[in-house]
């Protein structure tokens, strides 16, 4: 999974097609679309957070927020036994993530 | 233990559903679990923003591939389609083994996603996917995994 997130952290580098006029286009060209889309506050602070997770609980919170990789997917290519077994550890993952991210109260919800 | 609800919210928020926070908030049964829902609110807007991503993707970078081989693998079905490629079923023929394929999209810099692969084919964790090889054929650049089940 390291290099479906290393693929993700490229389209952050990589400008997306949107319909911004000239000037905003300039505005945001130093930001990635994802940082345009989520703050680039909430965006490091959520990096933060999920590298404090345990490895098999950081896979497949990318795989599923990060790449909507489907849970049947996730099964398939991490070994696991059903999809349901893999919407419970997502779920979990998550709750997790919102553990680690409590540190994160200083950005607006 | 943490109550039910909490889960039952961040299922909701893996399947991009939406969540009634104030329900959520009011289940909440002590200071700690009302700041977790707060991150968790803060996790919500962070898995939207990855779908909003996902649809301004232009066509060009969607999946398309629908081919029966890939370098010397039989492609025997589709297992997932996602925003940076596809995850085959394959059979290799060389190993006399099913393996899973994930083919990404064509990338300006495939010596980017050839490097992970290669770095990963030397990793063996039980909490990484065992990668076998890393090739580029066509342009798309691959990576195969041993686990591709029945």
């Amino acid at each position: 999974m390291n290099r479906i997130r290393d693929e993700i952290r490229r389209r952050r580098r990589t400008p997306v097609a949107s319909p911004l006029d000239a000037t905003a286009e300039a505005q945001a060209a130093d930001r990635s679309p994802l940082e345009e889309i989520i703050g680039k506050e909430l965006l490091e602070k959520y990096d933060r957070a999920l590298e404090q997770l345990d490895p098999e609980a950081r896979d497949v919170v990318i795989a599923r927020i990060e790449f909507g990789c489907s849970y049947a997917e996730i099964a398939e290519t991490f070994g696991r036994t059903s999809s349901e077994a893999v919407r419970k550890s997502v779920s979990r993952a998550l709750v997790r993530l919102a553990e680690e991210m409590r540190d994160a109260r200083s950005v607006s919800v | 233990m943490r109550d039910q609800s909490l889960f039952d919210a961040a299922g909701r928020i893996a399947d991009g559903e939406m969540v009634d926070w104030p329900t959520v908030t009011s289940t909440a049964s002590s200071h700690d679990e009302r700041i977790l829902v707060d991150g968790l609110a803060l996790v919500a807007r962070v898995a939207a923003g990855h779908r909003r991503l996902h649809e301004l993707l232009p066509e060009d970078q969607r999946p398309d591939f629908d081919r029966a081989r890939w370098g010397h693998l039989d492609l025997l079905n589709v297992v997932g389609r996602g925003s940076y490629g596809t995850v085959y079923r394959a059979w290799d023929p060389r190993l006399e083994r099913l393996v899973a394929l994930k083919v990404f999209h064509r990338s300006p810099h495939p010596e980017v996603v050839m490097r992970e692969g290669r770095m990963l084919a030397r990793v063996r964790h039980e909490n990484v996917v065992s990668v076998y090889g890393a090739d580029v054929v066509d342009g798309a650049v691959g990576c195969g995994a041993a686990g591709a089940g029945r």
